[in-house]
């Protein structure tokens, strides 16, 4: 019996072994040609605009739209009028071999790619992955080809930052990726307040936190919806109350208020790095959280409310307040407007003691397009950049002109061959004071791009037609009421942005941040919900600091010299 | 003997042939779990580095938390499926009516195919502070309890939850064994004067023992994976101290983002203590109760 | 003669009256998400959407099936499902019935099985897996969906144990007769498993229908794709987003107020096995006929 065992054992491991020597022990990733940078030609003329010296493949990889882009029948994001005219003008022969549309599932996939070392020539990969990418050395670095070729439209653009982006692309020097910006203001957090409430219990709008308190407590107590019940809530909220950056209904307003910049990290008055949530800023604004929480200020369950339940509340008129960007006409306020057409809502900014209005500034990075390494012409991504940033939003001419001229709605970014969403950093305010002056039939202060005067122009149409024009029309409500009403408090209150020195990652964050994350909110929440005092935060300090928090601070501190 | 034997192996060639190319020979690739992998160079290429990503995982400082909760949701979550999942079965053994006991069996087994995604919502709304529970429970003068936000509350809730979900599935496998109990045993019994109820305690139950035990034990397997999709969909910071598990820690770390030879390492190791598990468990049923599982 | 009792009892009264309410807190959700399909987007999001639907509407449903690619990959996963579950069916029986001999019949049995836990519970993971049907030059075909999972050892041990069940009488019987392991597989054990059968085979076509990852990292275009895949991607409902909206906020937006097109989702992928399982009860049947057994 014994002897049948091994051979059956022996027969299914020669199996699997001959299956591995003809398959070849050979690594699945191949080496990489070597090629820095392009030296190639020593053509002087380095055009932004021109074609490549030879015709080009280049495999990219590009989601098919998930909405309507506004094409030409018969078109698709990889089959159109853009991708042929920078085909033509640029000889690169653009390739997608991925057909998918965007997801979680996008993102599997191109985890996959880049864990097989599968990755196509050119990929726009989130920052995480553009990191592990980079580490492995798998990225061409794009230094000089972004020097010689770049467009000075684009190039200004990626100043409009002060180069905040572009660092974080950039090791050692080279430049390996083309990222998109985070936008000003785009995360600035406001309090969005029912105005038809505030009116009938004849409140005053509030310019501070404190202001804020007898907002809430009416809202409460006060049956602001008329329906005779005690059915509102205060300050809408959500289980992820304090974030890096602001989100919809996050408490992070509360904490910048306090100077109190949690989850980010601040150069202290002696040049040392710090980590915002360990700061006594922190503890006072937890103290404060703490005292709206015993008042019942902050809804019960806001710590186990997920973002949609939070979103019922306002669509469903139990909630009048909460925090949120400039572009909550969107989502959740079109909702609410579907639902209660009587709502009539207004943002507010609340300042600190010094009359500043703080506000942590979103990542300066969201997306990477990058070039695999050993591509022959590095300029080719470059290009496609160029080609796109000039159709939509600068001089198409420079390219050509715009294949879709004179189509409204005109087709946008996601069209064109190297989909990345590029724009300057400072479009939100921009963007406001270009559709004033539209709505005021005035001359805008920064001309706009043809693409842009189109968009303009549409919006500030809808807002002309008034706020009952839109409520009954709610396609158009996001658009023109967070233009108008989201951004103006923003525009009129001149942020105080908040950056944080480093948005990396070090070696020992990888191995404990997650947790020194989770006792942190632990601790947050203890002190908020009322299970301990405002002196635990002491306590938590010191864990904070010998469970890696030293090490991790230490290492930011020498990342960043 | 010998001629049958040979007729035994050429049935199980296919399965082993195919076993072969996709299942074990892909296992070669475990070698990732002991290398600083790096896509470039590849699985053979990559940095070894022996143990180091098994010693990260028990360094992370709230292991034996995350691990204690992981081991004895599953465990609880097992326990009380199988269990729901034998009592239904025998419940709707019981019925008599054809039509009822097809329909009935037809919509128990739908909460299987929807997803956390949804279901997460749906509990949500059903046990917040305002929710169909508090309101039952504040009839009889208790005070609103915020059910997804205690430690002591959470775990029951997922198991339970869990068992909503998945008993109407986890009883068909009970309901097709019970149709082999040999309809003359029931007859007799009852011409001998049992209770319906004595019939399913010393006929039924016996009559699917085998699958009992089977079903456990296959179920072991699973021991160290308490259901990341829910977990995701219903914690939040509140109760990460009985909820979170092994998978959702691996996620909030972005492991599978990063770090893939770490990803490899935990799911390396999870596979290790279910081979233990079923191993124990079969040895343990050999040596006492003279029973091979299989 | 069988005593045969024509008039329900309080047992079947109360069996009955706990089953039905088992099944009705069951079928609630299912209800709730029918309704939430043919809902308007904004009513759900506040939460009124209970068993009926709110300012019905088929937005959501349209939104899903807009594009033909719907229809194809509902075709692809048809297909995957018939010849996966085939195979899958000849490969568990197959499998099965050698391993629920003894091991004195069938020496090496226990070799066997011990391999197949082995395979059942280790995995390497996703990469090695990859890398494997890729160099077999399997991807973006109907084979990389169906072979990898070819040999389903959950659904072998199940009728494996089903098959050593069986009376021994059958097996003394047969070989009395002379019959030999093909004859008794395909003669006797597989028409007397017909419930175990319609089992497994329910495993395998859900296991099919429903699998999505593979199709996403095996395959290369969406009219390769099967269902599920395709369906995993996002997919709004209308173009409410802004010009210069990157897209993780149009993600982010979609994800906070639209739960029409999940459910909608659901339960088209729902239908098919609605139908499946029906079909397959029948052979639930009280099975075992000893008439073949005579001592």
């Amino acid at each position: 019996m014994k002897k049948n065992e091994v051979k059956i054992i022996s027969f299914v491991l020669l199996f699997a072994l001959v299956l591995t020597t003809l398959s070849g022990c050979g690594s699945k990733g191949s080496t990489p040609k070597t090629s820095q940078g392009s030296q190639t030609t020593a053509d002087t003329k380095k055009d932004p605009f021109g074609p490549l010296p030879e015709k080009t493949t280049m495999t990219v990889f590009k989601l098919e739209a998930e909405v309507p882009q506004n094409l030409n029948s018969g078109e698709t994001q990889t089959n159109n009028l853009y991708v042929k005219e920078a085909s033509k003008r640029l000889n690169i022969d653009y390739q997608f071999p991925i057909d998918m549309k965007g997801g979680p599932a996008a993102s599997d996939k191109m985890n996959l790619m880049i864990a097989s070392n599968d990755i196509l020539d050119v990929m726009t990969v989130g920052y995480n992955q553009f990191l592990t990418m980079q580490k492995s050395d798998m990225l061409q670095d794009l230094t000089n080809a972004y020097n010689d070729y770049a467009a000075p439209a684009v190039k200004d653009c990626y100043k409009s930052d002060n180069g905040q982006a572009l660092k974080q692309v950039t090791k050692d020097g080279k430049l390996y990726g083309l990222p998109t910006m985070g936008c000003l203001h785009n995360s600035d957090p406001e309090i969005w307040l029912r105005q038809d409430w505030l009116d009938k219990l004849k409140l005053k709008a509030p310019t501070t936190l404190d202001e804020l308190m007898p907002i809430l407590k009416a809202f409460i107590e006060n049956d602001p919806d008329g329906d005779g019940k005690k059915d509102t809530v205060g300050l809408a909220g959500q289980e992820s109350f304090a974030n890096e950056t602001a989100q919809t209904f996050s408490y992070d307003a509360i904490f910048d208020t306090y100077k109190s910049y949690v989850k980010t990290w601040l150069k202290d008055s002696n040049g040392s790095v710090v980590y915002g949530s360990i700061t006594p800023e922190t503890k006072t604004a937890l103290s404060k959280l703490h005292d709206m929480y015993a008042q019942g200020l902050l809804p019960k369950d806001f710590a186990i409310t997920k973002s949609d339940q939070a979103n019922q509340l306002v669509a469903s008129g139990k909630a009048g307040a909460f925090f949120g960007p400039w572009w909550s006409g969107w989502s959740p306020l079109t909702d609410s407007i579907k639902n209660n057409p009587k709502a009539d809502w207004k943002a507010y900014v609340l300042k600190d003691v010094d009359g500043k209005y703080n506000a942590k500034q979103e990542l300066p990075v969201s997306s990477v397009a990058v070039l695999k390494k050993g591509f022959k012409y590095p300029e080719a991504l470059v290009k496609s950049i160029n080609f796109y940033y000039q159709i939509q939003l600068d001089d198409p001419s420079l390219v050509g002109g715009d294949p879709y001229n004179g189509k409204n709605p005109m087709p946008d970014w996601g069209s064109m061959p190297v989909a990345l969403g590029l724009w300057r950093a400072d479009s939100v305010l921009r963007d406001h004071q270009g559709m004033e002056a539209y709505a005021a039939g005035t001359t805008p202060a920064v001309t706009p791009s043809k693409q842009n005067q189109k968009y303009y122009s549409d919006v500030a149409a809808n807002w002309k037609k008034g706020l009952s024009y839109l409520k009954s029309n709610p396609d158009s409500f996001g658009d023109a009421f967070s233009r108008f009403v989201g951004v103006q408090p923003i525009e009129d209150a001149k942020t105080n942005p908040i950056y944080s020195v480093f948005y990396g990652q070090t070696p020992t964050m990888e191995k404990k941040k997650a947790n020194l994350d989770k006792i942190e909110t632990q601790a947050m929440l203890d002190i908020i919900v009322g299970d301990k005092s405002v002196d635990t935060f002491d306590s938590f300090v010191k864990q904070w600091k010998s469970m890696g928090g030293d090490e991790i601070t230490k290492e930011v501190q020498d990342a960043i010299k | 003997m010998k001629k049958s034997s040979i007729s035994y192996h050429i049935m199980m060639m296919p399965a082993i042939i195919l076993l072969a190319i996709f299942a074990i020979y892909p296992m070669i690739g475990s070698i990732i779990a002991f290398e600083n992998y790096n896509p470039v160079k590849g699985m053979w290429h990559s940095q070894f580095v022996g143990l180091e990503n098994f010693k990260y995982m028990f360094q992370i400082p709230e292991i034996k938390q995350v691990l204690y909760n992981t081991v004895s949701i599953a465990v609880m979550k097992i326990i009380f499926t199988e269990g729901s999942a034998l009592i239904f079965a025998l419940l709707l053994n019981e019925l008599k009516n054809r039509f009822f006991k097809r329909t009935i069996q037809t919509i128990v087994y739908l909460p299987h195919f929807i997803s956390w995604v949804l279901l997460g919502g749906i509990v949500a709304n059903i046990f917040s502070l305002d929710g169909i529970v508090n309101h039952i429970i504040g009839m009889f003068g208790v005070k609103p309890i915020m059910f997804l936000g205690s430690n002591s509350w959470f775990p029951g809730i997922l198991v339970g939850t869990s068992v909503w979900q998945e008993f109407g599935f986890g009883a068909i496998i009970y309901l097709a064994a019970l149709t082999g109990i040999d309809p003359s045993l029931y007859e007799a019994a009852s011409i001998d004067g049992a209770s319906r109820f004595k019939q399913i305690i010393s006929i039924t139950l016996p009559g699917i023992s085998t699958t009992i035990v089977l079903m456990m034990m296959l179920n072991l397997q699973n021991i160290l994976n308490a259901g990341s999709e829910q977990v995701l969909n219903l914690y939040n910071p509140m109760v990460y101290k009985s909820g979170d598990i092994i998978d959702t820690y691996v996620y909030r770390a972005g492991l599978k983002e990063l770090q893939y030879e770490l990803a490899t390492a935990v799911g390396l190791l999870k596979s290790v203590v279910s081979f233990i598990m079923v191993v124990l468990s079969y040895f343990l049923a050999d040596k006492f109760a003279n029973y091979r599982i299989f | 003669m069988a005593y045969k009792r024509k008039r329900y009892t309080l047992f079947d009264i109360i069996i009955f009256v706990v089953l039905i309410s088992i099944t009705l807190i069951t079928f609630f959700p299912v209800v709730y998400m029918v309704a939430v399909s043919f809902s308007d987007k904004s009513a759900v999001a506040a939460g009124i959407v209970t068993v009926f639907p709110v300012k019905p509407t088929l937005a959501a449903y349209k939104s899903v099936i807009k594009d033909n690619y719907f229809f194809t990959s509902f075709g692809v996963s048809v297909r995957r499902v018939l010849l996966g579950c085939s195979i899958n069916f000849a490969l568990t029986v197959l499998t099965a019935f050698p391993l629920s001999r003894r091991d004195s019949e069938f020496k090496g049995r226990n070799v066997y099985m011990w391999i197949l836990i082995f395979t059942m519970l280790f995995s390497a993971g996703m990469i090695p897996l990859y890398f494997t049907v890729k160099s077999l030059h399997l991807l973006d075909t109907m084979w990389a969906l169906v072979l990898p999972g070819a040999v389903p050892v959950f659904n072998i041990i199940v009728l494996m144990n089903f098959f050593r069940n069986l009376p021994k009488a059958l097996d003394e019987a047969a070989v009395i007769d002379g019959a030999g392991p093909w004859y008794m597989l395909l003669k006797i054990y597989l028409p007397m498993s017909l419930p175990a059968l319609a089992t497994v085979t329910l495993f395998s076509v859900v296991g099919h229908w429903n699998s999505f990852f593979d199709g996403l990292i095996y395959m290369k275009t969406q009219n390769h794709y099967p269902l599920q895949t395709y369906l995993n991607q996002t997919i709004i409902q209308y173009s409410m987003v802004s010009k210069n909206m990157t897209k993780e906020e149009i993600e982010r937006l979609t994800k906070l107020s639209d739960k029409t097109v999940n459910s909608a989702k659901i339960l088209i992928s729902m239908i098919p096995i609605l139908l499946v399982y029906p079909f397959l009860q029948r052979y639930f049947i009280t099975g075992i006929t000893l008439g073949s057994v005579k001592e």
